[in-house]
């Protein structure tokens, strides 16, 4: 009779677990010791004020003034360190330094590059926000980061084609293809977000697949991880197209200690708010929790984080306070 | 007490039947909103006669609506 009831018991927690929609591979009890603290610094935007509607893309310069591209109002911002609106530009259109749908954001020393979901190639502004030329490139950008003013790695959308990195010159030319891997059979599957570190290894964090990776310029892996356990995402035929549901990794960054930052998606104990820390040898070191849900980090030169809350309204900057 | 440990048997075998047709099936059948966008924007995409680029461009969207809405849960 006792064990019929602990079994009853047990079945009665697998019930609760496929209900709340979990996955199998998913785990209730990944937490790590936090290694890291979060210490709020600076808010920006608010549901009482206008300065941000949907922020998409962040970055930072070196004097602490903030750039990011706000998709609702199709601009992007210069936004003082201490968070006044220093300028705007933008408006929606498709001439140049016009928007349609801004995405992401990268910089340069003197440049800002910013993506768009309907507009083919990158924009390029000067720091004063001053549209400066458009780099013509043609395939849809899932990802992208700026090396040099003329060396623009960007991770392409492709159907049928290993991951791979296009490495394009000011021009809007390839220079170099970054091969990463085999592709998969499905749709997406493959996509990811990817950060290189200053010797030009590039960490590459999969957006529906328990992978983490280090590799080198030449295209070998150095190491590659798996931090969930993940096996199979769930899919879904949409259109007759079978695409992926969940997403295991949404976005990776690294901090001065050469330091990988990886934000998890759906599969994290903490749904888009676990951030997994590994050094740069691939060993998890810490696991620190944001407050709110974000679909990007970004950590700037002086290490401070940022990440979002109020679903893009309101921007917010962290200090970490390291405890390893 | 033979026919409560009968009738106890009865709701275990249920619930297992129970349990493993939400595991197999999923608890969840209403499609996501980035589920529907996507089907909406490839419906428009044949509208518009399918192009590659068209399927790109919504694969790119479903991507995105993943990563930024679906964290935000108040659709």
């Amino acid at each position: 009779m006792k064990r019929t009831l602990c079994f009853l018991l047990f079945l009665l927690l697998m019930m609760f677990k496929a209900a709340s929609g979990l996955s199998s591979g998913e785990s209730l009890f990944n937490q790590k010791q936090d290694g890291i603290q979060l210490e709020e610094l600076l808010t920006l935007g608010s549901l009482e004020d206008d300065l941000l509607f949907q922020w998409i893309g962040v970055n930072v310069d070196l004097s602490g003034n903030i750039y990011v591209t706000d998709s609702l109002d199709y601009s992007l911002k210069k936004i003082s360190s201490d968070g006044n609106l220093l300028k705007k530009k933008g408006g929606r259109g498709q001439g140049p330094g016009e928007f349609m749908a801004p995405r992401l954001l990268d910089a340069s020393e003197n440049y800002l590059y910013v993506t768009d979901h309907l507009l083919s190639g990158i924009q390029v502004f000067d720091k004063d926000l001053q549209f400066v030329r458009r780099i013509p490139i043609q395939v849809p950008i899932s990802d992208f980061c700026v090396l040099r003013d003329d060396e623009i790695a960007v991770a392409p959308l492709v159907m049928n084609s290993p991951s791979q990195i296009f490495f394009y010159n000011a021009a809007g030319k390839i220079e170099r293809v970054l091969t990463l891997g085999q592709h998969s059979a499905d749709l997406i599957m493959d996509q990811f977000s990817f950060i290189f570190d200053n010797h030009k290894n590039v960490y590459v964090a999969y957006t529906f697949q328990d992978k983490i990776e280090k590799i080198d310029t030449q295209g070998s892996r150095i190491w590659s991880t798996e931090l969930l356990g993940i096996k199979k995402v769930k899919k879904e035929k949409i259109s007759g197209y079978v695409l992926p549901t969940e997403i295991i990794y949404k976005d990776v960054d690294l901090d001065s200690r050469g330091n990988i930052y990886i934000l998890g998606g759906s599969f994290s104990a903490n749904p888009s708010r676990d951030v997994y820390v590994l050094n740069p040898e691939g060993i998890q070191i810490a696991t620190l929790t944001l407050p709110d849900t974000s679909h990007c980090i970004y950590i700037d030169d002086k290490d401070f984080l940022y990440s979002r809350a109020n679903a893009g309204v309101t921007l917010k900057k962290y200090r970490m306070r390291y405890r390893f | 007490m033979n026919k409560i440990g009968k009738n106890t048997k009865r709701i275990v075998f249920c619930l297992v039947i129970l349990t493993v047709m939400m595991n197999l099936y999923g608890a969840e059948t209403e499609p996501g909103p980035c589920e529907m966008a996507f089907f909406h924007c490839f419906k428009d995409a044949l509208r518009g006669g399918a192009t590659s680029e068209g399927l790109f461009h919504c694969l790119l969207g479903y991507a995105f609506c993943k990563k930024y809405i679906d964290s935000v849960k108040v659709f």
